[in-house]
């Protein structure tokens, strides 16, 4: 299908809600900060600061799927979490469609809720162990002013939606259902409200590789006929290509780069996207990895490395890469291809500026 | 020479169960291999299929209310028979187990050192300062820097890939001729998990050990494994080695495992999904336990045992689509140890 086409299907499935027109982006985020201050003992010198995430912006388009990978602690959760405002950020702006969050003259909290939802790792922490299926899901539109009659018939319709026959599945507990079958629920849960956007956190990084597969079809189904949009964090760098249209990497609460799927996948330009793709383990036993592509443990987000954050486990590290944070270059217009790297950066006085060519990678 | 083509291990007909009032679990029903010293065999299993338990039941690790039958056998003794006391002695020089949470592994008041040095005194029977000596010798091979100064540290001070280095001098500080190891790279992140595998790698080949590695993770299996073993339901459904069973993989179950890694699947592209969910063992499986979730099940499937079908040296399938030329039961055992030792 052209690019054309599919923006023409977009517009005519576009909800009413659809307020900013095609063109606008669904979510955009700008300067993005949650920094968490750590209890003071009596013998530091300093107070911790643990930059979870700092000072982030990006965007995502109607229809696409946004993918955030990295490493633990990179704030890729945290992220989540403050898109959803289940924590409040630092600073920083998020525009819904048009419209800012959590602003006197912008959309409520209560307003975001309905169009954004979020789906969490842990399926079983996330469901309440004493309630039965069917009043999971309508839980939420009663608690949004649907009657309790009204709320159980469309989280029956729900339930279908998501593969599990209401009739078996709508009076069963949490503790009775499979990883998977809950996961499922944690699904319908989230579209009760019929959202815009989903967020989903390391959604299907707990179930089995058999099931992971019936989720992920899922997930494209119903983005298709409920024309979703997703923002899919993983630590699976094979499962963000399958699913993903757009990349952001995030190395210890920043992003250090972002673009087309298919881009950063071919020709990744940071480092440390590079040493995270080559890290994958083999698919063929014929060739296997010899070298690793990073030595050490990702840094400790208390008070971080100067600089670029990245330099203390660089091959390519140098002077500038120590006192200057690099900033966000161009690689590939067309291709919303960016990284922060000192390398891609042509003013940057790196040695190996502008160069494509990693020899020793 | 003995040493080099000696077995390390020989299991045969491994069977648990689970026995609570209430229910019978079938974790395992009748699994049977032979590693050579040196070797590494990779168990590729989703939860529940019984790889943890077998590892478990090796290092005779489960409770009480676990039912284990057959043999264990490592260096002319059946681990499942010798007394416990003899066990103590065995577990550590002979045979020694990693972990998927290494916080679980080490005591959580004693440094790591100490711990190491612990095991090496009671094992060698030599003076404290020569194990620390060896404590110290230990962290430098398995790569953990300052070596020095990590040995005075608690388990909490260091990082998880850190920890796992150390579980593994731990695991090694009597030279084991076998090692068992149970997801130790799940918890860590990719680039450390590589780091962990390559280390793995070069300490199996140093020590010439033979090593039984436990995962969910076929790209992980594929890295460290010579032979691999398909575990579906507490049974082997598929085995030979790592290449056999990776191109021609013929098991549907194996099949539908390869498929769902999403290497090499398109964006966008459907995805070829085993249907249904892993079974609940509750009770002895008769035919095969994978035919409900099927595409090719026939009606023999689930009445009659699965035969065994030789697709190579060593590739052995349990499958009724595969013909089963080779009988059922009985004979898969022998043959995976003809397969094997040809």
């Amino acid at each position: 299908m052209s690019a054309t086409v599919k923006s023409a299907l977009r517009e005519a499935q576009s909800s009413p809600f659809d307020r900013g027109g095609p063109q606008q982006p669904l979510i955009a985020v700008e300067g993005l900060r949650k920094h968490f201050r750590l209890k003071r003992s009596l013998l530091d010198r300093e107070q911790k600061v643990v930059r979870a995430v700092d000072d982030i912006s990006f965007e995502l388009r109607k229809g696409d799927t946004l993918g955030i990978v990295g490493e633990s602690g990179c704030g890729k959760s945290t992220t989540a979490r403050l898109l959803m405002h289940l924590i409040a950020p630092d600073a920083g702006t998020i525009v819904f469609d048009g419209d800012p969050v959590n602003t006197v003259r912008g959309l409520s909290l209560r307003e975001m809720r309905r169009q954004m939802q979020m789906v969490f790792q842990d399926s079983y922490a996330s469901l309440n162990p004493r309630a039965q299926v069917l009043d999971i899901i309508a839980f939420p539109a009663r608690i949004h002013g649907l009657p309790a009659a009204r709320a159980r018939e469309r989280a029956e319709e729900l339930l279908d939606q998501v593969g599990l026959r209401a009739g078996q599945f709508a009076r069963r507990y949490p503790h009775e259902l499979s990883g998977g079958q809950r996961q499922r629920v944690n699904i319908a849960r989230a579209l009760a409200l019929g959202p815009r956007l989903v967020l989903l956190d390391e959604a299907v990084s707990a179930l089995d590789k058999s099931v992971e597969a019936q989720v992920l079809n899922l997930l494209a189904d119903l983005k298709q006929q409920l024309s979703l949009s997703y923002i899919f964090i993983s630590h699976d760098l094979n499962v963000v290509r399958y699913i993903s249209d757009r990349v952001l990497v995030m190395y210890l609460g920043q992003i250090v780069e972002s673009g087309a799927t298919k881009a950063i996948y071919a020709a990744p330009r940071h480092p440390y996207t590079r040493a995270l793709l080559s890290a994958v383990p083999t698919m063929d036993p014929e060739r296997r990895t010899e070298v690793a592509p990073l030595v050490g443990d990702p840094p400790n987000p208390i008070n971080p490395p100067s600089g670029c954050r990245f330099h203390t486990r660089c091959a390519f590290a140098e002077e500038v890469c120590k006192r200057a944070v690099p900033r966000m270059s161009v690689v590939d217009v067309s291709a919303g291809h960016n990284a922060a790297c000192h390398m891609v950066d042509e003013t940057s006085g790196h040695s190996r500026r502008g160069s494509t060519e990693m020899a020793a990678s | 020479m003995s040493a080099e083509s000696g077995i390390a291990v020989e299991v045969e007909d491994l069977s648990i169960r689970f026995v609570t009032r209430e229910r019978t679990l079938f974790a395992v029903n009748g699994i049977s291999f032979a590693l050579r010293q040196g070797e590494v065999l990779g168990v590729l299993g989703e939860s529940g299929s019984g790889k943890s338990v077998t590892l478990k039941a090796m290092m005779r690790l489960l409770p009480p209310t676990a039912i284990v039958s057959g043999k264990v056998c490592v260096g002319g003794a059946d681990l499942l028979a010798v007394p416990e006391s003899k066990m103590e002695e065995l577990r550590g020089r002979k045979i020694s187990m990693i972990f998927q949470e290494p916080m679980t592994a080490f005591d959580p008041v004693f440094t790591i050192g100490e711990q190491i040095a612990e095991t090496i005194v009671r094992h060698e029977g030599c003076s404290w300062r020569d194990a620390e000596k060896g404590a110290l010798e230990l962290l430098e091979r398995v790569q953990i820097p300052s070596a020095r100064q990590r040995l005075g540290n608690y388990p909490h001070e260091m990082s998880g890939g850190m920890r796992q280095r150390a579980m593994i001098a731990l695991a090694l500080s009597c030279k084991p001729s076998l090692l068992l190891a149970d997801e130790p790279t799940t918890a860590l992140d990719v680039t450390v998990q590589m780091q962990i595998l390559l280390l793995l790698r070069e300490l199996q080949r140093e020590l010439g050990m033979a090593v039984v590695f436990v995962t969910h993770d076929i790209g992980v299996a594929l890295e460290v494994s010579d032979r691999l073993a398909v575990m579906y339901a507490g049974r082997f459904v598929e085995t030979g080695t790592t290449t056999e069973v990776v191109r021609r993989a013929t098991h549907p179950y194996t099949k539908g495992l390869l498929n769902s890694t999403l290497k090499g699947v398109e964006p966008g592209e459907r995805l070829a999904a085993i249907r249904g969910a892993p079974p609940v063992l509750a009770t002895q499986p008769r035919g095969c336990s994978f035919a409900p979730r099927c595409d090719l099940a026939m009606p023999v499937c689930t009445g009659e045992p699965t035969p065994v079908a030789r697709r190579g040296a060593s590739h052995l399938v349990c499958c009724h689509r595969s013909g089963g030329l080779h009988g059922t039961g009985a004979t898969v055992r022998t043959s995976i140890l003809q397969g094997h030792s040809t």
